[in-house]
């Protein structure tokens, strides 16, 4: 069990977290959900030990140090892989500093992507240095996989592929929390949503407990986020002075 | 070698720049205090003769040359700054994690405690070990010269006073 208990993290006096308290167990698929700025990044980097902040994270009851870390992996979209080394130095070096790193995983998946193995990361395209990024986090052997905003710069089809070779590789103790803005698309593969915004949670549903109300997670969200679906009539209507409708 | 080298520096980095720099440090550090004992040696030493024709004849009744830090003053210089250089080199080093990427995540999210300081200061500490390791070495050579080279009663009567003076320089840059 992954518990978040962040009382408090600014920037500057900026409030970027409070009062946070999310706990994940094993074998679910999250999808972490809010607008720019609402805090997903600052969430999963404070988790990671990446960022100070007041409170505690613990993993099996245990805070996070050197000792478990290895239970936590992380792809982002800023990328964290080295850009001068190619994906086969990638897998030596996870092999060397990760001892649970799955060499079958990374194997399949680059494979399935075909992905060049020889070639340094920084001369790959977008798409391809994501891939990489996601199928790192995938292989390095954790119980919980950190995703932030992982498939940007990736067309839909290879999205729509990954999601699916997602489901079918997890195995039932890993756990995936995936931030992103593309609600709609990962709505048939998580598990649970957990809204965030300004900070603070403001949403944590399981899409089961949608589908017996009838709801689609787009509209819990956009419910809990209380959008106003006349926003862009109005704000038409103040910019040409005419009746947008 | 290549293989600690790659061991002690972030994953993918060339090394060719670093190790041309400091080959060119090393280098010109070396010539320089050597040079520098050379021509401090050679020029007191010419007072203990006198030459006539192709034969030197030692000159009576002058004092001694001075101690061997007297004559190394500054020679230490170069090496001074090639350490200096090295040691620039764990900023550079850090650089490398946050630029083109945020390997540093990567890195910072090791089980193993001591990896960033390995990636980015194990290489350049070792290169500022051997720096004055090649000083010393040099040291003791020019030692070897200082008292082969010199008839005993050229030699003052203690011609290792003051021998930590060897490592200063800055007698030289004020």
């Amino acid at each position: 069990m992954l518990e978040i208990n962040i009382v408090k993290k600014s920037y500057i006096n900026k409030p970027a977290l409070s009062d946070v308290k999310l706990s994940f167990p094993r074998g679910e698929i999250v999808g972490l959900f809010g607008e720019n700025g609402a805090g997903k990044t600052t969430l999963m980097k404070c988790a990671l030990g990446l960022l100070p902040y007041k409170g505690n994270v613990t993993l099996d009851g245990a805070p996070i140090t050197k000792k478990n870390i290895e239970k936590l992996s992380f792809a982002t979209g800023e990328h964290s892989f080295f850009p001068e080394l190619t994906g086969a130095g990638h897998r030596d070096f996870y092999k060397e500093h990760f001892p649970a790193f799955s060499d079958k995983r990374f194997q399949g998946l680059t494979e399935f992507f075909g992905l060049p193995l020889h070639r340094p990361l920084r001369a790959l395209s977008t798409g391809q240095k994501n891939q990489f990024e996601v199928i790192f986090a995938l292989s390095q052997g954790a119980d919980y996989i950190l995703m932030d905003e992982p498939f940007t710069g990736n067309d839909v089809f290879n999205r729509e592929d990954f999601y699916k070779v997602l489901l079918g590789i997890l195995e039932p103790h890993e756990t995936v929390i995936l931030s992103t803005h593309l609600i709609e698309e990962v709505a048939d593969f998580i598990g649970r949503a957990v809204l965030i915004r300004a900070g603070r949670i403001v949403g944590d549903v399981k899409t089961t407990e949608l589908e017996d109300d009838g709801k689609k997670l787009i509209d819990y969200v956009k419910e809990t986020y209380m959008y106003q679906p006349d926003r862009v009539s109005r704000a038409l209507e103040q910019i040409t002075g005419e009746d947008a409708l | 070698m290549k293989k600690l080298m790659q061991r002690l520096s972030p994953p993918g980095m060339r090394l060719t720049a670093e190790k041309a720099i400091v080959a060119v440090c090393w280098s010109l550090s070396t010539i320089w205090a050597v040079g520098t004992f050379i021509t401090n040696y050679l020029f007191e030493r010419n007072f203990l003769f006198h030459p006539e024709g192709d034969l030197e004849f030692l000159r009576g009744g002058i004092p001694p040359i001075p101690s061997f830090a007297a004559l190394t003053e500054g020679a230490s210089l170069g090496f001074y700054t090639t350490a200096l250089i090295i040691s620039g080199f764990t900023t550079f080093r850090f650089l490398y994690f946050i630029q083109g990427s945020k390997s540093i995540y990567l890195i910072r999210r090791l089980p193993q405690r001591t990896a960033l300081f390995k990636q980015t200061a194990a290489l350049p500490l070792l290169g500022i070990a051997v720096t004055w390791m090649i000083f010393l070495v040099l040291t003791g050579m020019m030692i070897a010269v200082y008292l082969l080279a010199t008839p005993k009663w050229g030699l003052p009567a203690e011609p290792f006073k003051d021998i930590w003076e060897v490592f200063a320089c800055w007698k030289l840059i004020s």
